[in-house]
């Protein structure tokens, strides 16, 4: 490939090119999935338990029948299929059987001619429960002797990894530094609470509208708790308010999927912020036993990290959480001797699942804080410790994976290191009542499902009249990977991106993508895309190189035409291209694949291949803690990410911007309290005004196997925050918080706990 | 599940009080709606009825009269941040109301509503006690003025019948000399309920000495309380940071004292020093303005 033919490839990529569908999100015609319905659909509404964990010995609906317009009560034993769904592991009923595990299962379903006739029959419902003991403590959990939340018990799993010999390093290091972590429940808290709409269509397939991450996944649950072939049920995303992990569950899906095919008639549902917050899944609040051991000269010599995890009454995405939390309990650091242990039980508190980062955000806390501790005990600054121990290329990670490209946390921490001296170099303000800290924030984060196929398809067709249609399952649910897709598309194939239209995450026109999660779009469904592009490249350059006769090596595509480049003057449109191919019966709709590289990692010592890339960052927050009152103002953020290659940093600064906002919450006000929090009113995310200006240094240290070079940072945006708050605040107060959120109460406490910078005390 | 009601709206407060002498046990009043309108939604309030007051002229003005302004009950936040005889004769009320919700909730939210709701957290009460606040209480046929501390007695609780409507607010021009300062501290910086609140009046005479001290903390007791102790411990001293630490401190310990020691203790105590010392270092201490 001549440079020449690269530079004219990579035209849109690195490019802002305009999100697609933003017009009607900002003049607010996109429609979402609970503007769909038509006024004639049924509502439905979920019973919900009050009881975290109880038998139900009987439900009479008799009197809930009886309500005017109500057409239907549901309950576990309507079910036709397999009553039990979940992403990895199937133990989830739609509808509670013979118990209910935490409060907010449901129980029952009313299908009425309104929503107030549904709710007004949900009261009608009555269920005889006998309560059971209930646990809300993951070691109790797992306590012998503790009553069974599951019938299997209630371990949901566990994951090790040994590499080298820690105990022996533990015993010749010349600092160690023992601390544990607790973090809490958070509600994911996206914009539009979960809804949807389903109808049957004249061939008698149950047609969702939902807002969801995973449609391909919603089409296979809901079809085996139907006990349907999928290709019955068909799943279409409609715009998605965000999602942050939790719409990866069938929130709303399988009980209009249920009310749909049992009534035959079109049902809506949609929850109230209330009913989201009770019911849908959370991020798991993680207690990590951190130990480090390191040398003089400031260099990682062990870890030893045990991880106890709540995924609470059923698994979700739980056991992506264990593996994962445990295999970057290293952080981006070369660590020779490891031993980690990820252990997490059931429990009756809400369900946690996924959630931005899958368990990383949790870890990034204790190893970010732990190296700012070894960085004080050894008397070197945090960015030098950092800069140290960080990985490089032909560095080893914990699961013994080789790095061999785009390994960008040193360059990402070059970026930031100017900033950092700067800040540190800032005299304090005259204002004694008011410290100002500084911190650092590292992390990597593996691309895609974790050491599992996770494979992504698309096609891309060209149509007779010359326009180009990508096909892909991947659902855009804000964060634009829509937009990306057709980048990248448009790009191989030398047209402009409105030349492309784009069908998306309709499972009744697309092939799997696999999931909107663990930040893969880009990176997977981007190489799917790429590769059908250029299998259809390859097809119309052959025709094109018939049609004028000409030596197909030198041909090339621009604008929807293929020309000569021999300097013969000639081309050939793609309409013509299409209409010549089409007539002769040639296939112009090619499939595009691609399964990134992993392996299994070893059940005993957790060796393996998890991620074919990973994404790094480092990121700087500056912060001032007034004293009187514990209040903690952020001033400043400085994100530097390694994305390989930002195929649209406009898009790649919007999820920076997005994760520094999460995590300035998770560092410092949100915390789920399950049976307190009920909704936005007492479960506090940031505001505008809560948060500084952040400023974004984009790395590109290009992945090989990426398209173009390509990484992802969904997820990647939000680790480092919190960190980075925390070590700043430790900064400013001279003492150290270990648990989230660093509310008020806390940092009080850790301003009269610390000394050593404290100019001005009220007890003076 | 959504209520039903009817909506009833007067064009004067005439025709207001004759429908709250008719219907005032089954309505809930609604000004701004920013508290009713969640209680309607929770299912905590079911009123049969919904009499919308926020477009009756007698009560949306703000009328100077000698020493004190008279101030409409259904202005919104937003309309009296803006009305320069509240900016000028105001200004802890100004910051408090500004501290009120977000900017939509300002917009709708007014300061009869506020003490009507009668919250522990709100905003506007710990400085309107500073400035002598008297509630106009009007209902069919006869009206009273009852003092601000006297009409809330406890948490969301006071003296209002349900045929009684707020009608106006008096308060007290700021004197001569007088400086005051509100602050507070909330979960984030905006749109959250205050954790603790206080406002602070003070004099200092031509001698330096502290002659008139007027504190008012809010949220850390069933109602926003004066501090009447320590603001007779402040007059005829010199304002020394010694003297405003000890006072600070002093605030503190007396509302532990009333509430008893809890879990929230170990943050609230401290952090009640630090508003109150905020506060008085803002009036006491920088006497350069004024």
């Amino acid at each position: 490939m001549t440079a020449a033919s690269i530079k004219e490839k990579q035209s849109l990529i690195g490019t802002s090119v305009p999100r697609i569908g933003v017009d009607g999100k900002l003049n607010g015609k996109a429609l979402f999935s609970n503007d769909v319905a038509p006024k004639n659909s049924l509502w439905v509404k979920a019973l919900r338990s009050e009881l975290a964990h109880a038998k139900i010995e009987s439900i009479d609906i008799k009197d809930a029948l009886n309500t005017p317009g109500c057409v239907a009560i549901l309950t576990a034993q309507d079910i036709p299929g397999n009553n039990s769904f979940g992403i990895i592991n199937k133990d989830q009923p739609l509808l509670a059987g013979s118990k209910v595990r935490f409060v907010g299962d449901p129980v029952a379903l009313a299908v009425a001619i309104s929503e107030d006739v549904a709710e007004l029959a949900l009261s009608k419902i009555h269920v005889t429960y006998t309560e059971l003991a209930s646990i809300f403590d993951p070691e109790e959990s797992l306590a012998p002797g503790s009553p069974f939340i599951h019938e299997k018990g209630n371990l949901l799993g566990k994951r090790l990894i040994k590499k080298g010999a820690p105990e022996l390093a533990f015993e010749k290091a010349d600092v160690i530094i023992e601390r544990t972590y607790q973090t809490t429940c958070l509600e994911h808290a996206y914009l539009e609470p979960d809804a949807g709409y389903a109808y049957f269509d004249s061939d008698g397939k149950i047609v969702i509208y939902a807002s969801t991450q995973n449609p391909h996944y919603d089409q296979a649950d809901v079809a085996s708790l139907l006990g349907l072939e999928a290709d019955r049920v068909r799943i279409i995303q409609t715009n998605t308010g965000g999602g942050f992990g939790s719409k990866l569950d069938l929130n709303t899906q399988g009980f209009l999927g249920l009310a749909c095919y049992l009534l035959k008639k079109p049902v809506r549902m949609v929850f109230s912020r209330e009913e989201a917050f009770l019911c849908t899944s959370k991020r798991h609040p993680l207690k990590i036993k951190y130990k480090s051991a390191a040398s003089k000269d400031g260099r990682l010599l062990a870890i030893d990290v045990k991880i106890m995890g709540d995924t609470g009454a059923y698994a979700s995405y739980g056991l992506a959480v264990v593996s994962r939390s445990a295999i970057h309990a290293t952080g981006p650091y070369e660590v020779p001797n490891v031993s980690i242990e990820s252990v997490f039980a059931y429990t009756n508190n809400p369900i946690a699942g996924a959630m931005r980062g899958f368990g990383v955000p949790q870890v990034a806390f204790a190893h970010e804080s732990q190296m700012d501790l070894l960085a004080e005990a050894l008397g070197v600054s945090p960015l030098e410790i950092r800069r140290r121990n960080a990985l490089r290329l032909g560095s080893t990670t914990a699961t013994k994976q080789e790095l061999t490209a785009s390994v960008g946390i040193q360059t990402c921490i070059e970026a930031i290191a100017p900033h950092y001296e700067a800040i540190r170099n800032k005299t304090n303000s005259k204002d004694s009542k008011k410290l100002k800290g500084v911190g650092l924030g590292c992390m990597m984060y593996g691309i895609g499902n974790t050491g599992t196929q996770n494979p992504s398809t698309a096609q891309v067709e060209l149509q007779s009249n010359g326009g180009i249609v990508l096909y892909s399952g991947a659902a855009d649910i804000g964060q634009g990977s829509s937009t990306v897709l057709i980048q990248i598309v448009a790009t191989e194939l030398g047209v402009g991106a409105e030349k492309i239209t784009l069908v998306n995450a309709d499972t009744g026109l697309t092939t799997s993508a696999g999931a909107t999660s663990a930040s893969r779009q880009t990176y997977i469904s981007g190489n799917a895309a790429l590769d059908a592009a250029r299998k259809l490249k390859e097809a119309i350059l052959t025709e094109a190189a018939t049609m004028l006769k000409a030596n197909r090596k030198k041909l090339y595509m621009k604008n929807g035409n293929v020309l000569d480049s021999s300097g013969v003057d000639s081309s050939v449109s793609f309409e013509q291209i299409a209409n010549k191919a089409k007539r002769e019966g040639r296939p112009l709709k090619w499939q595009g694949f691609f399964d990134p590289d992993t392996t299994p990692l070893d059940p005993e010592t957790g060796q393996g291949k998890p991620y074919a890339t990973f994404a790094f960052a480092a990121q700087i927050a500056e912060v001032e803690v007034d004293i009187l009152t514990a209040e903690v103002t952020v001033k400043k953020i400085i994100a530097a990410h390694d994305v390989g290659k930002a195929i649209n940093p406009e898009s790649v600064k919007g999820q920076i911007y997005g994760g520094a906002a999460m995590g300035l919450g998770f560092a410092l006000m949100e915390e789920f309290i399950p049976g307190k929090t009920v909704s936005l009113k007492d479960y506090h995310i940031p505001t505008f005004s809560d948060m500084p200006p952040v400023e974004c240094l984009i790395i590109e240290e290009p992945e090989p196997t990426g398209p173009f070079g390509a990484k992802g940072v969904g997820e990647p945006a939000l680790i480092p925050t919190a960190p980075a708050i925390l070590n700043a605040i430790a900064d400013a107060l001279g003492s150290r918080i270990y648990s989230l959120p660093a509310n008020l109460e806390r940092v009080m406490k850790a301003i009269h706990s610390g000394a050593s910078k404290m100019k001005f005390r009220l007890n003076q | 599940m959504r209520g039903h009601f009817n909506y009833l709206r007067p064009d004067c407060v005439t025709e207001c009080l004759d429908m709250l002498d008719q219907y005032g046990n089954e309505t809930a009043i609604l000004a701004g709606g920013t508290d009713v309108m969640i209680s309607l939604r929770t299912g905590v309030k079911k009123p049969r009825i919904i009499l919308d007051i926020s477009r009756l002229p007698e009560t949306r003005q703000v009328e100077p009269y000698g020493e004190t302004v008279r101030v409409g009950s259904t202005l919104t936040y937003s309309e009296l941040i803006d009305h320069p005889v509240i900016r000028q004769e105001f200004p802890a009320l100004c910051a408090a109301m500004g501290c009120v919700g977000s900017l939509q909730i300002r917009n709708v939210g007014t300061l009869g509503g506020n003490i009507a709701n009668s919250s522990p957290a709100a905003d506007s009460i710990p400085p309107m006690m500073l400035r002598d606040a008297e509630i106009i209480i009007q209902k069919k046929g006869s009206s009273r003025i009852q003092k601000l501390e006297k009409l809330i007695v406890g948490a969301y609780s006071n003296t209002l019948e349900p045929n009684e409507l707020i009608t106006g607010i008096i308060l007290t021009k700021i004197k001569k000399g007088y400086r005051e300062s509100y602050q507070r501290i909330g979960r984030r910086k905006s749109l959250s309920i205050a954790r603790i609140n206080a406002a602070i009046l003070g004099r200092l005479n031509d001698s330096g000495v502290i002659e008139d001290a007027r504190i008012s903390v809010g949220s850390v007791a069933p109602s926003p309380m004066r501090m009447t102790n320590v603001e007779s411990h402040l007059k005829g001293r010199k304002p020394e940071l010694k003297t405003i630490l000890e006072a600070s401190r002093m605030i503190a310990q007396e509302i532990i004292d009333l509430v008893g020691v809890r879990h929230s203790t170990e943050y609230k105590q401290p952090a009640i020093a630090g508003l109150a010392l905020k506060c008085l270092e803002d009036v006491f201490l920088d006497s350069s303005v004024n």
